[in-house]
């Protein structure tokens, strides 16, 4: 990039194998997310395989793959990097699309601009004392490019993904906001003229001062929040002058995930098994194959993972019982049903 | 006439302005004495301009040509008859010879009449008025009795405007009396009326919003309490067992999905990690290794993992050094096979351009040899070609006919 002189690292977002059409959606959300160093209309077709991605990706200056894979159980997520870098691969429990978002929420908005600046990261909970956990942290910061804090213009930090681990569940809550800041201290209806280009429609007021009283004084927001109040160090949009106090809110868009990091390989998909939820040793058969034949697996398609999956299944479902005390599978926790938006 | 038209012009218009006498009257009176001629008069030169004291000179000799010669005299004209010799000494007998309406400015007090409000029945009314007061003027003027001089007109017209002055005066006085007993009567009474008013707004303004602050609060608290309540019967177990730092992230989670930004008030919690941020532009590293240290650096690595007593423990703690470094940006050169292949390919590389140069080099040696070849070679050309040209020559001379040629030796002498 122009101002920190460093590599902007890009991104393909990828299918592997016959996905169906919630997670294709899924994938072109996370391209969505991914803007803009990322192909949006990168075309995959069945026969391609992740050394032909890989050998496109160093003379396109790509750095990181993100690789969609659907199985019985439940769909994959992989975060790699290219050509040798390590691979995280993350269960994911349960998603929602963007667009389940936007039906759940009352005022969803998206505008395209948002997409024309990369997101900002925040990670929370992930214990840098944990080398797995150390990593996931490592490698989504990098995924992004570099911001320099004396250069940047706040007014182009307009999304914001949050990661959020818990310690117990071990699961990582994956979420995607849009920014927006608001100026305190102003009555509604002042800061929607102030902040929007629409008139104002007067019609139900009697005399023009209630366009000032009528929404009280101060919003109905601002004694809940003294946390999300800030002075602006630049202008940040409409209304919001630097060295100004103003309320930041997030809005959500895009896609909502629920991962669980189950694995993390030397290689872009191959190479030796550094971490694995469910113990490297019950699963060391399947990683000593994997380490002899490190190119079949970039050249295979799925079935190296169904077969892995097969064995997890029963670590899974003991975990489950143990832990939930129901027969896995009776729960709400299914794949083909995952179309509530979780509530948090 | 004698005089030309100019100063003819000139004179008359002095004259009526000096002495009222009218334009027409001078005309005729000019017309009929066409032939007399005064001093002035007669030693004009027709088409000599004049200055404007000869014009004065002018103009007296003509008033008094009209004024000898009028039926009716006016005042003025009578006066001017009876004029002393001698000039005026005092200025005020000058200003007694001009007119008051020529010296004196226009009465203040006539209010001009706009013409274009009024009816036509105003119009004709004022008309009539203003023919009956220009009736009445021209009689005044002419009557002996009522002769009034510039000075005695001025006179009275400041009298008059002295009177009206004190008048203003007194009048100014009395109003000025009445107006300083009203103010400051009225105004304590009007303020303190005010004062009382804006401080009873203003604290039932702060009531109201403090009511309103109290009720949101309460409604607040109450939907918290509720909340908290569910949430409790859910995670009974889970919180028993959760220490302080999972409760600060639950309480988090809690919260409307806003996470904090890091502001001066609140601080940030010390698992919270965020994107990576450039402060201080750091020097790139310039100690590169070249490729044969990294593959003896690699080579030794697989040693050492293969080495069964710490293989095990080199091998992770390469693996996650490698693995995080790499995630950063990193290039790690851990694989020997791949540093040999590039090792290889430098190589080949350099073999191939190492022999392209040399090519190159033999190409430009052997292409400037033939080019240096290819010139000798027509040089020769050319200069065995100027010879023959010059035997040809030298042959054409011996070509006469019935000749053969040059004398070539006889048939059988040895050769």
């Amino acid at each position: 990039s122009h101002e920190t002189g460093e590599k902007i690292p890009r991104s393909f977002v990828i299918g592997r194998g016959k996905l169906p059409v919630l997670l294709r959606n899924l994938e072109q959300d996370l391209r969505k997310l991914m803007l803009p160093h990322t192909a949006l209309h990168l075309k995959e077709s069945g026969k391609n395989t992740l050394k032909d991605f890989v050998h496109v990706a160093g003379p396109l200056g790509v750095s990181h793959f993100v690789i969609l894979s659907n199985t019985k159980n439940a769909p994959y997520m992989k975060v790699a990097r290219s050509p040798h870098g390590p691979t995280m691969t993350f269960k994911v429990h349960d998603f929602c699309l963007a667009a389940d978002v936007a039906r759940a929420l009352l005022r969803y908005r998206a505008p395209p601009s948002i997409f024309k600046n990369p997101p900002l990261v925040v990670l929370n909970g992930f214990n840098p004392a944990e080398a797995h956990l150390k990593l996931v942290t490592i490698m989504f910061q990098n995924i992004f490019p570099v911001i320099d804090v004396k250069k940047v213009k706040l007014s182009l930090c307009q999304r914001v993904l949050l990661l959020n681990y818990d310690k117990d569940t071990k699961v990582i809550d994956f979420r995607h906001y849009a920014i927006s800041a608001q100026p305190v201290g102003v009555s509604r209806g002042i800061r929607k003229l102030v902040q929007r280009t629409k008139i104002p429609d007067l019609r139900t007021l009697n005399d023009v001062s209630e366009f000032v009283t009528k929404s009280g004084y101060g919003s109905e927001s601002e004694a809940e929040n003294e946390s999300s109040r800030v002075t602006l160090p630049q202008d940040y949009g409409r209304g919001n002058p630097a060295s100004q106090q103003s309320a930041v809110k997030l809005h959500e868009i895009g896609p909502r995930m629920t991962l669980q990091l189950v694995k993390v390989e030397e290689g872009l998909c191959s190479g030796a098994v550094m971490f694995h939820e469910y113990g490297i040793e019950e699963n060391k058969k399947k990683n000593k194959k994997k380490k002899e034949e490190p190119v079949d697996d970039m050249d295979v398609d799925m079935d190296g993972e169904e077969q892995h999956e097969e064995e997890e299944e029963d670590d899974d479902a003991d975990y489950y019982r143990q832990e939930v005390g129901e027969e896995p599978g009776e729960g709400k926790r299914n794949f083909t049903l995952l179309r509530q938006v979780p509530c948090f | 006439m004698g005089m030309p038209h100019t100063i003819r012009k000139k004179v008359l218009y002095s004259a009526e302005l000096r002495f009222g006498v009218s334009l027409g009257l001078l005309v005729e009176t000019l017309s009929t004495f066409s032939s007399t001629s005064t001093t002035g008069l007669e030693t004009r030169i027709p088409g000599q301009t004049c200055s404007p004291q000869e014009m004065g000179c002018l103009a007296i000799d003509l008033a008094e040509i009209v004024c000898a010669n009028s039926r009716c005299k006016s005042p003025y004209q009578l006066a001017f008859l009876d004029r002393p010799i001698a000039p005026p000494a005092d200025f005020d007998e000058l200003v007694d010879l001009i007119p008051p309406k020529f010296y004196l400015p226009a009465d203040d007090n006539v209010e001009k009449q706009w013409v274009f409000g009024m009816t036509k029945r105003e119009k004709r009314e004022a008309r009539r008025l203003t023919k009956e007061h220009s009736k009445k003027a021209r009689r005044d003027r002419l009557d002996p009795e009522k002769f009034v001089t510039t000075l005695q007109v001025l006179q009275q017209r400041n009298e008059v405007a002295e009177a009206h002055a004190e008048k203003e005066e007194e009048d100014e006085e009395a109003k000025a009396e009445e107006n300083g007993k009203g103010d400051a009567e009225q105004a304590p009474v009007a303020g303190t009326e005010r004062v009382k008013s804006s401080q009873e707004l203003r604290e039932r303004l702060h009531k109201r919003i403090e009511a309103i602050r109290a009720e949101r609060r309460i409604n607040k608290a109450r939907d918290w309490q509720e909340r908290t309540k569910d949430a409790s019967k859910k995670r009974k177990k889970s919180e028993n067992k959760t220490t302080q730092a999972n409760k600060r992230q639950k309480q988090g989670h809690k919260e409307t999905g806003i996470v904090p930004v890091s502001s001066e008030k609140v601080p940030v919690a010390s698992d919270m990690e965020f994107g990576r941020v450039k402060i201080d532009s750091q020097k790139r590293t310039l100690n590169r290794k070249s490729k044969e240290k990294l593959l003896e650096q690699a080579t030794k690595l697989q040693k050492d993992i293969q080495d069964t007593e710490k293989g095990k423990d080199v091998a992770s703690k390469h693996s996650w050094d490698a693995a995080l470094s790499r995630a950063s940006g990193q290039k790690v050169f851990d694989n020997p096979k791949l540093l040999k292949q590039s090792l290889k390919r430098e190589h080949q590389r350099r073999e191939k351009s190492a022999k392209k140069w040399q090519d190159r080099h033999d190409s430009e040696a052997q292409r400037a040899q033939e080019k240096q070849q290819t010139r000798a070679s027509h040089i020769k050309e050319r200069i065995d070609a100027r010879k023959q040209r010059l035997i040809a020559k030298r042959e054409k001379k011996l070509m006469r006919p019935g000749f053969e040629g040059r004398k070539a030796g006889f048939l059988n002498e040895a050769k």
